[in-house]
């Protein structure tokens, strides 16, 4: 049986520069601070070392890393309690984030996951329904149903100041 | 369609310039150590056949001559496979060690993960080891009798197993979650919402695994948000993070918010 070759670090590099900020904002959503955002966003790239996928497009590239992510974080949430180190190492970690959260993004990061991720990925990426239905495997109607809530609820959170443009 | 608020306050979030580039360095040595790694299927078929009579024979030597050297001799070995070795103890020691805890919202303890929810007591709860290449971790698996089901397939008077992220102390406290864990014994009634173990969850030492299913069929997130626990010092649970339940005594008024918030 042919073996794959591994994905060529000019690829990886490139791959990592394209995406790695959507890649850090997805688990950033999840995870709450840097240090384990920054675990999740390597563990997803890394997953991508690993898989022998041939993306298509940059989309569909965009695509897989955004739901490999979003896997990993929630599998990182399930077991968070595998991943031990000695208590006096975190006194040196830096754990505040360089970047400041907003009331929109509060607003947004405190939404139920089904309608986070879903509001995410059409009111910031920009896809539609249907392909946030098939990137979720969810259908259709099911995530017109979450943009639908989690937009009632970021209006009940917001006010006025959540409009659509 | 694009929300420019959205995408205002999501820009903001991204790794500073020192981040990134370590994250990166990261991923590359991976990726070198994988590429360099050897091919772990030998391009020469294996054969049990060859091999087993082999195995076993090198099995009665060491049987004969070093008993001592044979796993789950007069030991409390519960599962044992490559260089992971899981064991019950009576007593976990106290540790240093110590797990960054992510912070779970009232909304995400009922959304993230697909959890059951049923009603029991605990039966009983003991200690385990779980030892992976030497490091070694302490965890518990408490024996739940179920007494009503809430979400889930699981049916009163089954009794199902917990692995639980920590060990069962004497009331003292370990790290950042076990405030309420070291105080879980028999007898004590809650209200659990457990994941049921999937093809995710295992521990590895690289090479072999070992489900945690073979243990547990289910396993507790953490024991501040997940678990509503009666003891005779009263009834624990994280109570800022559910508001509305902050002053409730008894598990009765508990379930009458679990069941509010699965409608």
């Amino acid at each position: 049986m042919e073996r794959t070759l591994p994905r060529p670090d000019k690829d990886i590099v490139e791959i990592y520069e394209r995406h790695v900020n959507t890649v850090y904002r997805v688990c950033f959503s999840y995870m709450k601070n840097t240090i384990d955002t920054e675990d999740t966003v390597q563990n997803t790239f890394m997953q991508l070392v690993k898989s022998n996928i041939k993306f298509v497009s940059t989309e569909h590239e965009k695509a897989w890393l955004i739901v490999t992510a979003s896997n990993i974080c929630k599998n990182h949430l399930r077991h968070w309690w595998q991943k031990r180190t000695n208590l006096d190492d975190y006194e040196n970690i830096k754990t505040e984030q360089s970047f400041e959260i907003d009331e929109t993004l509060e607003a947004v990061m405190a939404l139920p996951d089904k309608y986070k991720s879903t509001i995410y990925l059409y009111y910031y990426e920009g896809y539609d329904s249907t392909e946030i239905a098939a990137m979720l495997k969810k259908p259709q109607s099911t995530i017109r149903n979450y943009l639908h809530k989690g937009r009632n609820l970021l209006r009940e959170k917001l006010g006025g100041d959540f409009d659509e443009e | 369609m694009k929300n420019k608020k959205i995408i205002e306050s999501m820009n903001k979030i991204q790794p500073d310039k020192f981040a990134r580039n370590t994250m990166l360095d990261h991923i590359l040595n991976e990726s070198t150590s994988t590429s360099a790694e050897p091919d772990r299927k030998s391009n020469k078929q294996f054969s049990w056949k060859t091999y087993l009579p082999i195995a076993a024979l090198f099995a009665l030597i060491l049987l004969i001559t070093r008993p001592d050297l044979v796993p789950n001799q007069g030991s409390n070995l519960l599962l044992f496979k490559g260089n992971i070795k899981i064991s019950y103890v009576d007593k976990a020691p106290s540790s240093e060690l110590s797990a960054s805890k992510p912070v779970f919202t009232e909304e995400e303890v009922f959304n993230l993960f697909d959890t059951d929810i049923f009603m029991g007591t605990v039966k009983e709860v003991k200690n385990i080891m779980i030892d992976i290449d030497a490091n070694t971790t302490y965890h518990a698996i408490a024996k739940v009798s179920i007494e009503k089901v809430y979400v889930g397939e699981g049916s009163v008077g089954e009794t199902v197993s917990i692995l639980l992220p920590g060990p069962v102390e004497d009331g003292k406290i370990i790290g950042a979650d076990f405030n309420i864990l070291p105080s879980l014994k028999t007898g004590d009634k809650g209200i659990f919402m457990p994941i049921k173990h999937d093809a995710n969850d295992y521990w590895s030492d690289g090479v072999n695994t070992i489900p945690f299913s073979q243990i547990a069929e289910y396993g507790l997130i953490d024991t501040q948000h997940f678990m509503f626990l009666q003891t005779t010092d009263g009834l624990f649970f994280a109570k800022d993070t559910f508001p509305a339940i902050k002053s409730a005594t008894s598990l009765d008024e508990i379930e009458v918010y679990i069941e509010s918030k699965i409608k």
